[in-house]
């Protein structure tokens, strides 16, 4: 019969000086802590403050007097723009393409680099960061190039070889291919640090176990790893989701939202709205409704994951 | 109590987190605060415009988004120029000395030219010059940030006609009348402004008053492979746009030589659209500027950009629906097409023998005419003060001298600035010899063009948007997303619903 156990409770017991010591440390704490919370609080709640109070006006910066109330009229006025629901779903498209394709490229890289005996990988590991670090607007560059058919290289590679060369950025259809396929080379080495991170602080007794009881590779990363490695996975998809709805360098360089509308998402046309039109008021209402769909995402992401793993 | 472990004790900690504190507090000292535009305080309503260029005015659209390529090293040595180099009127000398002025303009071949020159201003004045230079729609950004916040840091920036009325009306802009009435700050014989040409400066007037002055007054001009038209058997330029257009159908050989190329993306496309409208009795709006009804999507409209966008899907390279200024300057130097119709002052570097594989084999015309007219489109770039500069008189001191006739001619001659906005310079002989071009009297091409342009309906300050959405109505017609009078209709509803909004009255 087993004993009926439980754990005593111990109370600390902290002497004056000690809860003085205590309060101290947080007060110095609060103290470090006081001027960069002060400049978050300018430089981004502030600004966000003033935006969205801007977003119940018709502030156009070229026109004096627009800066006056009239409620919710920019937020009716979106239910009625076609140009934004088509710009949604741009966006959606991007990501529901764009993210899975980083996700799944970037889990076999890091799976290769985990498992891989070969000592240079170690050395060549910093080569798969290259589109990482470059600035974006070089990367959209490049991109442009490479699918500009009069002077790309891959153009040409392909109709010497007789293949298909099709016209990327002249293509409704395959421009926003194209964003994709930069987006996706941009930033899966992002999502591969984070996996391989993630793959090199699990736990070696599982994986072990799971050797010895003779399970493959597929096996393991099946039903050892994935589980595992879904907290990691969380934050990835929840990065991914939100950058994707900043795509800006690659729209701007290679497209301009174009053909016609083709490949204009949200922030493009955000961003046509507020620099170039000068229509501050109506920028900030779209701006406002994307800030609240992607907290929503950011919400709902941590729902679908298995934060605990049962170790049996 | 645990024993004696290893490590940082709390005072060295204490003492590192303040270190590293303190360097956090100074590396924040040098970030610049975001800032937050100011709302205007100008306080007059956003009335319909009612100043009207004086005359159907100069300025096509000027090199518009895709950077224009920095003035190409000439091929040849410039001829010595015979107008003396710039004197200092005695009013300016040394009265600036304390000043160095901040200036910014979009880097083409006249402020590439201008740049070289800044020390004789310096030497004459006194005053130092921080010139920025940047892209062209990075400019025009730029610019309309500073100066919708109200900002100081510029004391004169470039000014393009087609943001010039949005600009001024929004109370942006410094008038010019105050200074040029002072004879103190104005030199007259310096400043000739009866030399400019009118259809170059109207674009920068509002209600009688003057708001900028103009460096750049381009117009559109064809462009074409000689040979390959003398090959075909033309020998001359095409005079109509239907001709152009049977031209480019005769010359055009699929994957090898484009019978025809222009510019499609949203922000450029509309700069030689208009050609064919007005060109088939159409425009965008009903009588600007006194009528700014939209008629983007009239039938004389229609029939325009039927032929303007079968020229491109037709006869147009691979990927034509994505093309700016840089690739059809590629495209046309490169020898892969036949026929551009579009600015002058993007057109340098297909002569530049560096540079490109047909400059000795292309040659200039005017822009063909339609059934309604032949209506070259020009543009106009310009120096202005913002309203909030901090060295007014300097800065009135170097649009004089940038502007002056002897400068011009002298930026004319260092760079391939063909596009001046003067007439003495347009007529000086010097000028003469460098722009005669591939057989061409580029001037006279000017001269001519900018007596035909009827401008008006791009000189308000909604017309940057309304550009904007029908360059996205040509693209989505030229990458067959739409057909031409469905694209146009849509486009027709959303302008409609942009003047209403910006206060005119659509009449029906």
């Amino acid at each position: 019969m087993g004993l009926a156990y439980s754990k005593p409770e111990v109370r600390s017991v902290q002497t004056p000086g000690q809860v003085a010591g205590r309060q101290a440390m947080r007060r110095f704490f609060i103290a470090i802590l006081a001027p960069a919370l002060l400049a978050l609080f300018l430089l981004t709640i502030v600004p966000f403050i003033y935006m969205v109070v801007s977003s119940f006006t018709p502030w156009n910066l070229s026109r004096p007097n627009s800066f006056r109330f009239i409620g919710l009229q920019n937020y009716v006025e979106l239910l009625r723009d076609t140009r934004f629901w088509h710009s949604i779903g741009i966006q959606i498209r991007i990501t529901l393409l764009g993210v899975p394709a980083m996700l799944t490229l970037g889990m076999l890289q890091a799976l290769y680099l985990y498992w891989s005996r070969l000592r240079i990988m170690a050395y060549l590991r910093s080569f798969f960061i290259i589109p990482m670090v470059i600035p974006p607007i070089v990367a959209a560059l490049i991109w442009r190039i490479l699918f500009t058919p009069s002077v790309s290289i891959v153009d040409w590679a392909l109709k010497s070889l007789g293949l298909p060369h099709p016209v990327w950025l002249s293509d409704p259809t395959l421009a926003l291919v194209a964003i994709i396929i930069a987006d996706v080379w941009e930033w899966t080495p992002f999502v591969l640090l984070l996996l391989l991170a993630g793959l090199q602080a699990l736990p070696e007794e599982p994986l072990e176990a799971a050797q010895i009881d003779g399970a493959t590779r597929w096996g393991l990363f099946r039903y050892v790893m994935w589980p595992l490695l879904q907290p990691t996975l969380a934050v990835v998809v929840l990065f991914r989701v939100i950058d994707s709805v900043r795509a800006f360098p690659l729209i701007y360089i290679m497209t301009e939202g174009g053909p016609g509308f083709a490949t204009e998402p949200t922030n493009f046309y955000a961003y046509t709205l507020g620099f170039s039109h000068s229509e501050v008021g109506y920028s900030s209402a779209m701006v406002v409704v994307m800030f609240f769909f992607t907290l929503a995402v950011t919400l709902l992401i941590p729902r679908f994951i298995r934060w605990e793993v049962d170790s049996a | 109590m645990s024993g004696t472990r290893k490590g940082m004790n709390r005072r060295d900690f204490l003492r590192l987190a303040a270190g590293g504190a303190a360097l956090s507090l100074l590396s924040a000292c040098g970030a610049t605060p975001t800032a937050t535009p100011v709302p205007p305080t100008a306080t007059k309503p956003p009335a319909p415009p009612t100043a009207a260029p004086a005359a159907p005015t100069a300025t096509k659209a000027p090199a518009p988004a895709a950077t224009t390529a920095p003035a190409p090293a000439p091929t040849a040595a410039p001829p010595a120029p015979t107008a003396a180099p710039t004197q200092a009127p005695s009013m300016f000398a040394n009265k600036f000395s304390n000043v160095t002025l901040k200036i910014i303009a979009s880097d083409l071949a006249y402020t590439a030219a201008l740049e070289t020159m800044f020390g004789d201003f310096t030497k004459l004045t006194g005053a130092k010059i921080n010139y920025e230079k940047v892209t062209f729609p990075v400019a025009n950004t730029q610019e309309e940030l500073e100066l919708s916040s109200g900002s100081s840091t510029y004391d004169v920036m470039m000014i393009i006609f087609i943001k010039a009325q949005k600009w001024i009306q929004a109370g942006w802009i410094a008038p010019l009348d105050p200074f040029i009435q002072n004879k103190q700050l104005t030199d007259d014989k310096l400043l000739a402004l009866d030399d400019f040409l009118p259809a170059a400066i109207d674009p920068f007037r509002f209600k009688n008053q003057l708001f900028g002055l103009s460096y750049i007054a381009e117009t559109t001009q064809l462009i074409y492979r000689k040979d390959v038209l003398d090959a075909a058997g033309f020998t001359k330029a095409p005079d109509t746009l239907e001709e152009m257009g049977q031209i480019a159908a005769k010359v055009n050989k699929k994957g090898e030589l484009a019978g025809y190329i222009g510019r499609v993306t949203p922000t450029e496309a509309h700069f030689t659209w208009p050609i064919f409208v007005q060109g088939y009795g159409g425009n965008l709006f009903r009588d600007p500027p006194n009528d700014m009804t939209p008629t983007i999507n009239s039938a004389e409209s229609v029939k325009a950009t039927e032929l303007f966008t079968s020229l491109m899907m037709k006869y147009g390279p691979a990927g034509i629906s994505n093309f700016a200024t840089t690739e059809c300057q590629n495209a046309m130097s490169q020898g892969q097409a036949a026929i551009w119709l579009d600015a002058l002052g993007i057109m340098g570097p297909i002569i530049d023998k560096t540079k490109s594989k047909v400059a000795d084999k292309v040659a200039f015309a005017i822009a063909p005419k339609g059934p309604a007219g032949r209506f070259p489109q020009i543009a106009s770039h310009g120096w202005m003060i913002p309203k909030n500069a901090k060295n007014k008189e300097a800065s009135w001191a170097f649009i004089q001298w940038a502007l002056s006739r002897d400068v011009i001619l002298q930026t004319a001659l260092k760079g391939e600035h063909a596009g001046v906005p003067r007439g003495s310079v347009l007529a000086n002989a010097d000028y003469k010899k460098k722009y005669f071009w591939a057989g061409t009297d580029v001037g006279g091409l000017v001269t001519e063009a900018l007596k035909l342009a009827k401008i008006a309906y791009r000189v308000v300050p909604e017309f940057p948007q309304v550009g904007e959405r029908c360059g996205q109505a040509i693209g989505q017609i030229v990458s067959g997303q739409m057909g031409v009078k469905p694209a146009l209709d849509a486009a027709q509803a959303d302008v409609v619903t942009l003047m209403q909004k910006a206060g005119y009255t659509i009449k029906p």
